[in-house]
């Protein structure tokens, strides 16, 4: 019994790693929030894992009440995390014991305790709109829009010049699958999936937005209501505080994770 | 620079041999805990158990106080350390299952020196072990009996003792006892003996022999087919007991040769001979465990979950020789060398003994449980067993067997997933071998229960998931030959077909069209797509007419209304109302156009889909209560509506299932209904209605057992602040204070009260869902009894070749439908019983009336044999009998007379007045 072999009162595997450094109100709020949390952060999604893979994993461990896509701040697309909020407490503890460090999109994802969302946490805090831990990565992510925002965007002028020519999007630049042995790309398999990170109807919280499913289309054509611009919740992106984004690093994963994700793969 | 290191080397070789002087003289509790806990950890068993035997005879008499401030205040020590020495011993020896020979040497070591140690150290285990039974807490009692029986190594214990003690847990067996309890016991027993046997053969094999006997009496008995396996072939009537049996036969014929336990005293010459005094101290003790009585059965009680009996890698018999050992995967290709490695593993696993994969499967089952919180730690232990030969199969096959438990796995079926994907990425032996358990358990599909089924299916497809979706498909090419057994292709492909359907939702459509070969893309679903009525661009098949559906332009209108965003949903309502101008839309077609409508705006994400749900529920809502005789058929038209939209994504359907329940837009037996729909019993052999239905049932039932909690809580709570305001009265207390104390018990009270209503609700959904339940299934299951009936005399004429083909292939898919259709019937019975026992009586006579035997053999199944289950709402957690336990209790009484106290006291509240509302709430507790 793991109890016995941990002499303090605190196990080590109940202490989250993980803490939201904008959180509003005392350590010992946060601590206790957490304590009491059916909320949890998920890291190290693919831009282009959709809510629907989310449910499916997630609803392994109990009833999910809701998801919520972690977006661009700037792109309002998927930018590789989100909260999942369980019904109960038990769930939410079963997901950071038996899902936590399983793949998703086959990438190992992580699921930590968060005190619980609010209405802004859904956008990265990245410079470039992202998240943080983008910003300042210099390997190739092909799952989370290729190199690190900063580097691409020093180094875009002369590497990736030629690149520009296949009409993707010049923000995110797609490259060789290096995974894939057939070298269908990644701008390829983003196609394939229907699901580009640029496209914006993607998963805002419709909570706050007053006038989230704008669909234009008409009665007859919905169809096309999937993939026409959803109008993103306009009150939320100028309430996020740009300025000293640099810094925070609330959203990167710790050097622990990253470590353990090398030794699995 | 060089001064001062070698000052800082000194400072450090000084402290160590400090500590080290104060380990031999006097350690701290702390330390002395860790020694007792960590024994046997590193190497080095000897030297340890040596250190640690004198520091525990020393600490034993040991009367100063405690001083370290972790444990200080929890352990009375005028007695000396006793009560600490003796707690962290027993706490060890229940949850640490590799070490039970480690602890018994240590009793016997330290009950040399202080020959009261032994004993009390067996009076405490008895006490325990009565505890652990009246609370079924049984894999504490399991780890106890099996402590007990193996101090008669060590002569603490009389062998003679040890066997009158296992006679007293083997007498539960038969008796008049229900099967569940019958069974626990019998385990219990057969669990101890790989540990005691072979001592008792020598000192008292009279004895032993007659335990063997009312053991065997018991399992030749006994019949057990609730929670088969498999419904037919070879062993498929072998469950675990008579797995365990089988096991144990062949260890006590075969000389009683077991390698896989540690017996460190053997080491120790003599230590028997200095124990018999203690023993003959003991003797005249009254409370000695061998007169030990088990506490006796109580409806109440919870007993044992059995894994399943799988006979994966290993014969399904013991006594009956060794079945087929090829393997079923070939090694993967490589050198020559790797393949004799690789075979080796192979043929190595027969070489186990029987008894040995019993003690495996032992350690396996506590590991499992009792490392749950930590998946790293869990896995780290199931590679550290004492076990001579390579047991990796032995692991598998017991995560496996509890994946597989029936009705319910003891902890949620992610975490067998998880641990044996661990397994895989940590040592590069398990691939291989989960591998082959796959490919086997593939090939029992068309026999297994489809329950089973199910999860394998869920295990199957999120373990590719996490390993690049790598199989050898190519292999089940054979299930497209049109000239295989019928039966079993059938079954395979709709395996197939569901691994494919779950791996789309773990993915996406074009990575499964990269990684399954071509021949099998026919079973690859389609991308899910909702399917809106009324578009235009909806593709028409052919055949059929052009016009578009029936209501278009109200359907247009109520679609552009809703995208606006403006209008309420009582202006919806009357806007359908309008469009109605002929009146020819039935209520369900405005349900439709409606769900569809609401849908639509929803498209964008799950979340949108639930706040257009949200801000439409009221016009849902008007539209099922203008019909108030018709309620429960308008809510069913929402479901259906709404599944209809989802046509093809089963996910989907799920989702919105659950959201409707959530927002209360359907009731929980709308569900029900929803099953029995004829368009998805058609479907029953695919996993996802039942899904739905677990789901609703689950959370009806998390419900009511959360309010019991919250309610026993109010109404601790409730008792405190009377006892306050007594003792207010008596003083001179100002009026405000009491009045303070008054109005916060009032607000408890009118909680409590508000609690015991939702749970009288929730109860009254929960019965209202089982009885529907079961009286569509014997209406579904008895009208597909009559149609096979039919079938079968159809089979005495002579059919031309095609309609011969139609004829089995219509036989072998109402096989497979049947087969999914009785297990799930099953799985509700054996999963709920606890909710559904209460009305057992009322159940058959208002629903099993004269029903078809087959139904009547279940249903009586369940009760005969009182499966009552450990449910666990929350299954994240370590499964504590306490809260399932006492919420069976509790639902009972609620049931029986709860209804009429609840009037009584929405009396009392409607009265007002505190007193007699105090009244009311004593009388409920």
């Amino acid at each position: 019994m793991a109890h016995l072999y941990s002499t303090s009162a605190v196990h080590r595997k109940d202490q989250s790693l993980y803490r939201d450094s904008k959180f509003d109100g005392s350590h010992e709020d946060q601590e206790s929030a957490l304590a009491r949390s059916t909320t949890l952060y998920v890291g190290n999604l693919s831009f282009f894992t959709t809510e629907e893979q989310i449910y499916e994993l997630f609803s392994r461990a109990g009833r999910v009440r809701r998801v919520i896509m972690g977006l661009d701040r700037i792109k309002k697309t998927p930018c590789g995390f989100c909260f999942v909020e369980y019904e109960d407490r038990a769930s939410a503890e079963a997901c950071v014991k038996y899902i936590n460090g399983t793949k998703l999109d086959e990438r190992i994802i992580r699921a930590d305790w968060d005190a619980g969302f609010k209405e802004g946490r859904q956008f990265g805090r990245g410079r470039h709109g992202g998240q943080v831990r983008d910003e300042h990565r210099s390997d190739y992510d092909a799952g989370r829009g290729g190199y690190g925002a900063k580097y691409r965007a020093e180094t875009q002028q002369n590497v990736f010049s030629s690149f520009d020519s296949t009409g993707a999007d010049s923000s995110i630049v797609f490259h060789g699958d290096k995974r894939k042995a057939n070298g269908s790309s990644d701008a390829d398999r983003a196609v394939k999936r229907q699901r580009t990170p640029p496209k914006t109807a993607s998963a805002a919280a419709p909570n706050t937005s007053s006038t989230s499913a704008a669909a234009t289309a008409e009665a007859g054509g919905t169809s096309d209501a999937t993939t026409t611009a959803t109008t993103a919740p306009s009150t939320t992106t100028t309430s996020v505080d740009v300025a000293g984004d640099d810094d925070d690093d609330d959203d990167e994963p710790t050097d622990r994770f990253r470590e353990q994700e090398d030794d699995y793969n | 620079g060089k001064m001062s290191r070698d000052s800082r080397v000194e400072s450090l070789v000084g402290s160590r041999k400090r500590r080290r002087e104060e380990r031999d003289e006097d350690i701290d509790e702390l330390e002395l805990r860790k020694l007792i806990i960590e024994i046997g950890d590193k190497t080095g068993l000897d030297r340890q158990l040596d250190a640690l035997h004198s520091a525990v005879a020393r600490a034993w008499d040991d009367t100063s106080p405690i001083t370290s401030d972790v444990l200080n205040g929890r352990y009375d020590t005028t007695n000396g350390r006793r009560s600490l020495v003796l707690d962290i011993l027993l706490r060890c020896v229940t949850s640490l299952t590799v070490k039970t020979g480690i602890y018994t040497t240590l009793v016997a070591l330290v009950s040399r020196d202080k020959p009261d140690f032994g004993r009390l150290v067996i009076e405490q285990a008895a006490k325990q072990l009565s505890v652990a039974m009246t609370n079924c807490e049984w894999k504490k009692a399991d780890l106890l009996v099996r402590f007990c029986a193996d101090l008669c190594n060590t002569d603490v214990m009389s062998p003679t003792d040890v066997a009158n003690f296992l006679q007293a847990l083997a007498a539960e067996c038969g008796n008049g006892n229900p099967t569940q309890r019958c069974d626990t016991f019998c385990l219990l027993v057969l669990g101890a003996l790989p540990w005691c046997a072979r001592t008792l053969s020598e000192q008292c094999n009279k004895e032993l022999q007659s335990l063997l006997e009312t053991l065997k009496t018991y399992v030749s008995a006994r019949n057990c087919t609730v929670e088969r396996v498999y419904h037919s072939g070879q062993g498929s009537n072998a469950d675990w007991v008579a797995l365990v049996w089988s096991q144990i036969k062949n260890f006590v014929d075969s000389g009683f040769v077991v390698t896989s336990i540690l017996k460190p005293y053997n080491t120790y010459e003599g230590l028997c001979n200095a124990n018999e005094k203690v023993r003959n101290e003991a003797k005249t003790d009254d409370g000695h465990i061998s007169q030990f009585a088990p506490p006796p059965h109580r409806d109440t009680n919870i007993y044992m979950d059995k894994p399943a009996a799988l006979h994966l890698f290993y014969p399904w018999n013991d006594l009956e020789g060794q079945q087929d050992t090829k393997p079923l995967v070939s090694p993967p290709d490589g050198a020559e060398d790797k393949m004799a490695v690789e075979l080796n593993y192979f043929t190595d696993r027969m070489n186990v003994k029987p008894v040995d994969r019993l003690v495996g499967a032992l350690y396996i089952s506590d590991t499992l449980f009792h490392w749950n919180a930590s998946r790293e730690d869990c896995v780290k232990k199931l590679r550290l067993f004492p076990i001579k030969h390579n047991y990796e199969h032995m692991v598998v096959e017991g995560i496996l067997s509890h994946l597989f438990t029936l009705p319910q796995t003891p902890f949620l079926s992610m975490y067998y997933i998880s641990v044996l994907g661990d397994l895989c990425r940590s040592d590069l032996k398990f691939p291989v071998i989960v591998a082959e358990a796959m490919e086997t358990l593939y090939e029992r599909v068309p026999t297994m229960d489809t329950v089973l089924v199910d999860r394998f299916v869920q295990f199957f497809s999120l373990h590719l998931a996490n390993f690049g979706f790598r199989w050898c498909w190519e292999d089940w090419t054979n299930i497209l030959d049109q000239d295989q057994d019928l039966r079993a292709c059938t079954a395979k492909k709709l395996f197939v077909c569901d691994v494919f359907s779950l791996m789309l939702r773990h993915s996406y459509r074009e990575r499964l069209l990269d990684v399954i070969p071509s021949v099998f893309h026919q079973f690859i679903p389609e991308q899910p797509r909702h399917h809106f009525k009324w578009e235009t661009r909806r593709v028409i098949r052919a055949g059929q007419t052009q016009d578009p559906p029936k209501f278009k332009s109200a359907a247009e209108s109520i679609y552009s209304k809703i995208a606006t965003g403006t209008f309420s949903g009582d202006e919806l309502t009357l806007e359908l109302d309008q469009q109605d101008h002929a009146g020819e839309m039935t209520d369900a077609d405005k349900i439709e156009i409606l769900m569809h409508c609401i849908m639509i705006n929803g498209i964008e994400t799950i979340s949108h889909q639930r706040k257009m749900l949200e801000k439409y529920k009221d016009a849902l809502d008007a539209m099922v209560e203008s019909q108030p005789a018709k309620e429960m058929e308008l809510r069913l038209a929402i479901v259906k509506a709404g599944c209809s939209f989802w046509e093809n994504s089963p996910q989907h359907k799920l989702v919105l299932i659950h959201q409707l329940l959530e927002l209360r837009i359907i009731e929980p037996v709308d569900v029900v209904h929803w099953i029995f729909v004829p368009s998805v019993v058609a479907y029953w052999e695919r996993g996802y209605s039942w899904e739905a239905l677990r789901m609703t049932v689950d959370a009806l039932c998390v419900e009511i057992m959360n309010t019991f909690k919250e309610s026993n809580n109010l109404a601790a709570k409730i008792e405190e602040l009377e006892n306050e305001r007594e003792k207010l009265d008596d003083g001179m207390t100002e009026t405000e204070k009491i009045q303070e104390v008054t109005h916060e018990l009032q607000k408890k009270k009118n909680q409590k009260r508000r609690a015991q209503r939702t749970i009288g609700d929730c109860t009254e959904h929960l019965k209202l869902m089982f009885f529907e339940l079961m009286r569509e299934f014997r209406k579904t299951l008895e009208a597909h009894y009559k149609k096979a009936d039919d079938l079968a005399s159809k089979k005495k004429e002579r059919l031309d070749p095609t309609s011969k083909r139609d004829f089995n292939r219509q036989r072998a898919k109402d096989y497979v439908w049947h087969k999914s259709a009785v297990s799930h019937f099953n799985e509700i019975g054996c999963k709920y019983l606890m909710f559904m026992y209460p009305w057992r009586k009322e159940l058959e006579e208002k629903v099993f009336q004269e029903a078809d035997d087959r139904i009547m053999t279940i249903f009586r199944g369940w009760f005969d044999h009182m499966c009552f289950r450990r449910w666990t709402p929350g299954k994240g957690f370590t499964p504590t009998n306490e809260t399932s336990n006492i919420c069976l209790e509790l639902f009972m009484e609620l049931v029986t007379n709860g209804l009429g106290e609840d009037e009584q006291e929405e009396k009392a509240g409607e009265n007002g007045t505190a007193e007699s509302g105090k009244d009311a709430m004593e009388a409920t507790e």
